[in-house]
C-alpha cells in the first residue's frame, strides 16, 4: 500500500506548483483583451494616446508572459514522475487536450506575441490589431483545452474502463470537449482572468491619478478597466453560479462540503451564509442561514432536495460494497479473460469500481475489508468541510467586493469630475490589487481540494494515482520547485513595480511625465 | 517602413526578459536532470493491475506487455 505521506507530498507538490503557475496565468488571460480594446480604439480613432496605452500596458503584459511562460511545464513533469499510475489509467484521455493546447493554442499565442512586440513598425494598423486579437484568441484557447482536461477530472464523461488495458479509454471525444463541467469551468475561469487584468490596470492607473502623473493617460486606462472589469466581474458571478449548479449535479460531495450541509433539508434548502463546521460532531456548532436560497441556487427549483453529507455517505457505503464486487470480478478477469460470469458482474458493478478501490488505502485484498475499514472509506468520500467552506466564502466575498469597486469606478467615470475627485475610490482600487489573485487561488482550492479523495471523480482514488517514489525525492524536488518559482515571482514583481513606476514615459515618446528621452 | 529604435528602458527590459527566459530554461533542464529523468516511472498493464488488485490476481494475463517498472 502507498504511504499516506507519499500521497500528501505528491499532492502538496502539485498544488504548490499549480498555485504558483496560476499567479501568472490570469493576468495574461485578462490583459490581452484590454490590449485588444485599446488598440481597436486606436485603429478606429487614430488617436496616438491609445497606441501608447496599448504599448505601455502591453509591456507589462510582456513581463508577465515572459516570467510566466513554461511555469506549467513542471506540472507536466509530475504526471510522469509523481503520478505515473494516473497517467497510465487516464493518459489516453487526459493527454489529448493537453497536446492540442500545446500544438494549437500555445504556438498561436507565442507566435503572435513576437509579432505584437516587434511588429508595430512592420505591420499596418489593421494587421497589427489582427495580431493582437489572434494573441488573445490563442491565450483563451490555451485556457479552454487545459480546462477541458480539468473538467474531465471533475466529471469523467465520454470514456469507459477496459479490463484488457487496465485503463480508461476515450469513446466520445466530443462529449469530453462539450462536457458541461468543462464549459462552465472555462467561462468562469477566463472571466476571473479578465477581472484580474482589469484590476491590475485599474489599480496602477489609480496610483498615477493619486500621484497626479500622466493624468489623461491614466483616466483613459481607468475608464477602460472599470467598464471591462464591471462586465467581467458580473460574468464571473453569473457563470460561477452556473459552475456551482454543475457541481451540485456532478459532485454532490463537493457541494455538501462547500455548504457545510450535514443533513438533507426539505426543499428548498437554506443557505449557510456563515457557520462553524464541526467535523467531529458532523454538525455546525452555530450558523446564520437564509431560508430557500441554497435550494433555488443549487437545483434551480423549489422542489428538489440537496442531499446532505450524511445521506451522501450512506449512498457511498452502498457504492463501496458494490465496488468490492467490481474489484473481485476484475481480479477474476485478470486470471481468465473469458470468464463470462466475471464479465457480467463487472458490467453490473463497473460504475462503482472506483469506490471499491477506495478500500485499497486500508487493505490489500478488498474482500478482507472489515466494517471499520469500510467506515473509514465511507468517511473519506467527503472532503474536509472547513477548508472548503471558508475558501468558497473568501472567494465569493472578494467577488462581491470587486463588483462594488468596479461598479463605483465605472459610475465615477460617468459623473462630473470623474474619478479624480474621489481619492478614496482611487485608494480603494489601489489596495484591492491582490484581491483577484487571492480569489483565483482559493477558487482553485475549492475546485481541486473539493474533488478529493479522487483524482478522477468517482473513478480513480488519489492514493491509487501516485507513483512509488521515495519521500526524500519528493522533499528535494518540492524544495527545488518552490525555490525556482519564488525567484521567478520576485523577478516578476521587481520588474512590474519598476516599469509601472516609470509609467508611459518609459515609451520615450516625449508625451508623458518621466520621459526617458527628456528626463 | 522604418523601424523605430527601442528606448533605453525597453532595451534594458528586453535584455532582462531574455535573461529571465534563458535562466528559466537552464533551471528547468537542471530540475529535469536532477529530479525527473532517472525517476520516470513506467507503468504498463501489469503494473496497473498490481496497483489496483490483490497480488494473487496480477499475474500477467495473455496479451499483456511485460512490466517495465
Amino acid at each position: 500500500m502507498v504511504s499516506e505521506q507519499l500521497v500528501d507530498l505528491s499532492r502538496l507538490q502539485f498544488a504548490a506548483t499549480a498555485m504558483y503557475h496560476f499567479l501568472f496565468v490570469p493576468l495574461t488571460i485578462g490583459m490581452v483583451w484590454l490590449l485588444v480594446i485599446m488598440e481597436s480604439v486606436y485603429v478606429m480613432t487614430g488617436k496616438v494616446v491609445w497606441k501608447d496605452m496599448t504599448r505601455f500596458w502591453g509591456k507589462l503584459f510582456g513581463i508577465n508572459f515572459a516570467l510566466g511562460v513554461t511555469t506549467g511545464i513542471t506540472l507536466e513533469f509530475q504526471f510522469g514522475t509523481n503520478w505515473a499510475y494516473y497517467s497510465h489509467y487516464v493518459g489516453d484521455i487526459f493527454g489529448a487536450p493537453l497536446a492540442i493546447e500545446g500544438m494549437m493554442a500555445f504556438f498561436l499565442e507565442s507566435t503572435m506575441i513576437g509579432l505584437f512586440f516587434f511588429g508595430w513598425d512592420r505591420l499596418s494598423k489593421p494587421q497589427h490589431l489582427l495580431v493582437t486579437t489572434l494573441m488573445a484568441v490563442g491565450t483563451n484557447l490555451s485556457a479552454l483545452w487545459i480546462l477541458i482536461a480539468n473538467g474531465w477530472m471533475q466529471n469523467p464523461v465520454g470514456a469507459e474502463f477496459s479490463y484488457h488495458t487496465m485503463r480508461m479509454e476515450m469513446v466520445d471525444f466530443w462529449a469530453i470537449v462539450f462536457n458541461p463541467d468543462a464549459q462552465a469551468k472555462f467561462v468562469h475561469t477566463v472571466s476571473a482572468g479578465y477581472v484580474t487584468g482589469a484590476m491590475f490596470v485599474l489599480s496602477v492607473s489609480s496610483w498615477y491619478l493619486l500621484k497626479g502623473r500622466n493624468v489623461e493617460f491614466a483616466k483613459r486606462s481607468f475608464r477602460v478597466a472599470s467598464a471591462f472589469g464591471l462586465a467581467s466581474v458580473l460574468s464571473v458571478i453569473v457563470l460561477g453560479d452556473e459552475s456551482g449548479y454543475m457541481v451540485g449535479e456532478a459532485q454532490q460531495t463537493k457541494m455538501a462540503a462547500i455548504e457545510a450541509m450535514w443533513e438533507t433539508e426539505p426543499a428548498p434548502a437554506s443557505f449557510n451564509v456563515i457557520a462553524w463546521p464541526n467535523e467531529e460532531k458532523q454538525a455546525n456548532d452555530w450558523s446564520f442561514h437564509i431560508p430557500w436560497v441554497m435550494g433555488i441556487v443549487g437545483t434551480r427549483s423549489l422542489h428538489k432536495e440537496i442531499p446532505g453529507i450524511k445521506e451522501i455517505k450512506a449512498k457511498n457505503r452502498e457504492r463501496i460494497i458494490s465496488g468490492i464486487e467490481a474489484v473481485v470480478a476484475l481480479e477474476a478477469l485478470r486470471k481468465n479473460r473469458d470468464d463470462n460470469a466475471a464479465q457480467a458482474t463487472l458490467r453490473q458493478h463497473q460504475p462503482d469500481l472506483g469506490f471499491g478501490l477506495l478500500l485499497k488505502k486500508y487493505v490489500v485484498d478488498v474482500r478482507q475489508a472489515t466494517p471499520e475499514m469500510i467506515q473509514k472509506a465511507v468517511d473519506s468520500t467527503v472532503p474536509r468541510v472547513a477548508p472548503l467552506f471558508w475558501s468558497f466564502r473568501i472567494m465569493v466575498a472578494l467577488g462581491f467586493a470587486m463588483l462594488a469597486l468596479f461598479a463605483l469606478s465605472f459610475w465615477s467615470t460617468l459623473t462630473p469630475g470623474g474619478m479624480t475627485r474621489r481619492p478614496w475610490l482611487l485608494k480603494w482600487a489601489l489596495w484591492m490589487l491582490p484581491a483577484p489573485w487571492i480569489a483565483c487561488e482559493v477558487g482553485w482550492v475549492v475546485a481541486e481540494y473539493g474533488r478529493q479523495p479522487w483524482t478522477i471523480y468517482g473513478v480513480l482514488p488519489t492514493h491509487m494515482s501516485v507513483s512509488t517514489l521515495t519521500v526524500e525525492t519528493l522533499y528535494g524536488s518540492l524544495a527545488a520547485f518552490v525555490a525556482f518559482y519564488t525567484v521567478l515571482l520576485m523577478v516578476e514583481m521587481m520588474l512590474m513595480v519598476r516599469f509601472a513606476r516609470q509609467g508611459p514615459g518609459s515609451l520615450g515618446t516625449g508625451r508623458y511625465d518621466n520621459d526617458v528621452h527628456h528626463a | 517602413m522604418s523601424v523605430s529604435p527601442l528606448s533605453s528602458p525597453d532595451r534594458s527590459l528586453l535584455r532582462k526578459l531574455v535573461l529571465a527566459v534563458v535562466f528559466k530554461l537552464i533551471v528547468l533542464v537542471l530540475l529535469w536532470w536532477l529530479f525527473i529523468h532517472e525517476r520516470q516511472v513506467s507503468v504498463d498493464v501489469g503494473d496497473m493491475a498490481a496497483q489496483m488488485l490483490h497480488p494473487h490476481a496480477t499475474a500477467p494475463a495473455q496479451g499483456d506487455s511485460p512490466s517495465k517498472e
